[in-house]
């Protein structure tokens, strides 16, 4: 077939990880479901609440914004977690375990505790 | 000696006009991403999205022509790599979506086509297409408008079945239910349709579309900042730039964005050229659009409207030349209007 030349044959896909609850990842927005997610299409932050144990379940997630008058948890810039402004952790959303993988999932490092336990508080 | 990086996807297919390694790579991703993350459900004969399924959806793709086509036009309609990868995910989602709906429609046409066949109530007159009547009902092919058609059916009463399987889809609505449709659908029509006619009708009283298009989630994206391409003001922006970066182009480059879709050997004879230099004139061009699109709030509209512009341009010379060579078969040539535009 035409298209089987033009197209070179890959292995398998990238394997997926899994992420560590309270941590922060910037994920591609792609993976959120929704074109245009994020301040500016790129990378979008995320604070990981809960993980499924089932083998095709969902990894739950808090979504940052910077947009200052968002309802949701206030947090401060931290560079740390290249999270350069301030801004809030506004909504809960779900993402496929099986699309969680080093390239669209990159981790940046631990909220801190006091932020993350009132993000649980406020969305679980 | 270091091996050489592999090129980027867009570079790549600019230089090649051809999906290569890294371009098929992002394809594979970008499919696997959007089918499982908007929920599509995977192509027939899959009962998930594995590496298998996506492998086939990608080639789908990519099939034919078309496929080939879309591709590059993507290329060239952005930027940079960021600006490919976004319109070109936008493109799997409609692919997906644009198959979704078929395979959904599809199959409401072979379930109306077998009530159809089975209840007596209705008669089949044949033909080039096959058509549909009520039996001893009028047979002429109905031109009684779908919205009348669809008016119908508003009293009829639909019942689904309770279902529980989660590996076979649930039926749309009863038997019974799909023949009461179909007889206020003819009797409506005062004539005979397809099953095909038929079928729209229904759609719009039962949710045949078996998957959520997307997951969009409401309250983040109002929280988001918008993006830019929304605002007409940018909207407009993009037009003017369009139109300066269209004046300060050479006919050759006019028409090698108005035909990108040439491969490089047609383009070369379009303008001319050598296979060589065309594919040079046309790496030069990207590069040179890239450059001035680098200020640019959002490039991709820039790029759209520009090859808008540049294949009315074509089109209006084409037609000019047409008239030209009109005139000067009756001795009254007339001088070269598009000589004047290039640089």
């Amino acid at each position: 077939m035409s298209h089987a030349v033009r197209m070179p044959s890959f292995g398998p896909a990238e394997p997926a990880y899994l992420p560590n609850v309270g941590d922060v990842y910037l994920v591609s927005p792609q993976l959120l479901g929704s074109r245009g997610y994020g301040d500016a299409g790129g990378p979008v932050p995320v604070v990981v609440l809960a993980v499924s144990r089932h083998r095709h379940g969902r990894i739950t997630v808090a979504t940052r914004t910077s947009s200052r008058i968002a309802p949701g948890v206030s947090h401060g810039a931290a560079p740390q977690l290249g999270l350069p402004r301030p801004g809030v952790w506004t909504n809960v959303t779900t993402v496929d375990k099986s699309l969680w993988t080093p390239h669209d999932a990159r981790w940046r490092g631990p909220l801190e505790r006091v932020v993350f336990e009132e993000v649980q508080e406020r969305f679980l | 000696m270091t091996p050489a990086a592999a090129p980027a996807p867009r570079e790549e297919l600019l230089a090649t006009q051809r999906i290569g390694r890294s371009g098929a790579a992002l394809l594979y991703r970008l499919v696997r991403i959007v089918a499982i993350a908007r929920n599509f459900p995977p192509p027939p004969g899959f009962d998930r999205w594995d590496d298998s399924a996506v492998t086939e959806t990608a080639h789908d793709f990519l099939d034919g022509e078309r496929g080939t086509r879309r591709v590059i036009e993507i290329a060239i309609r952005s930027a940079d790599e960021q600006g490919f990868e976004r319109v070109l995910e936008q493109a799997v989602v409609n692919h997906l979506r644009d198959t979704s709906r078929r395979t959904d429609m599809g199959r409401l046409v072979r379930r109306v086509t077998e009530v159809l066949t089975d209840e007596p109530a209705f008669s089949r007159i044949e033909g080039a297409m096959a058509r549909w009547a009520l039996k001893d009902g009028p047979v002429i092919p109905s031109h009684v408008p779908e919205t009348t058609l669809i008016a119908a059916l508003a009293p009829v009463e639909v019942s689904v079945p309770e279902w529980s399987s989660e590996r076979r889809s649930a039926p749309l609505a009863d038997r019974d239910s799909f023949t009461r449709m179909l007889a206020a659908i003819l009797a409506a029509a005062a004539g005979s349709l397809t099953a095909a006619d038929i079928a729209r009708v229904v759609a719009t009283r039962l949710d045949h579309r078996r998957t959520p298009l997307s997951i969009e989630l409401d309250v983040l994206e109002t929280a988001m900042e918008h993006s830019p391409r929304l605002d007409p003001a940018v909207q407009a922006s993009s037009s003017v730039r369009a139109a300066e970066i269209l004046r300060s182009l050479s006919e050759s480059e006019r028409i090698m964005l108005a035909r990108f879709d040439l491969p490089v050997r047609e383009l070369g004879s379009v303008l001319g050229l050598r296979k060589s230099q065309a594919a040079l004139l046309r790496q030069r061009l990207a590069t040179r659009l890239h450059e001035e699109l680098l200020d640019d709030e959002d490039p991709d509209d820039t790029i759209v409207e520009l090859c808008r512009l540049c294949e009315r341009w074509l089109a209006d010379r084409t037609s000019a030349l047409g008239m030209t060579l009109r005139h000067r078969d009756g001795g009254t040539a007339a001088p070269g209007r598009w000589e004047e535009g290039g640089r």
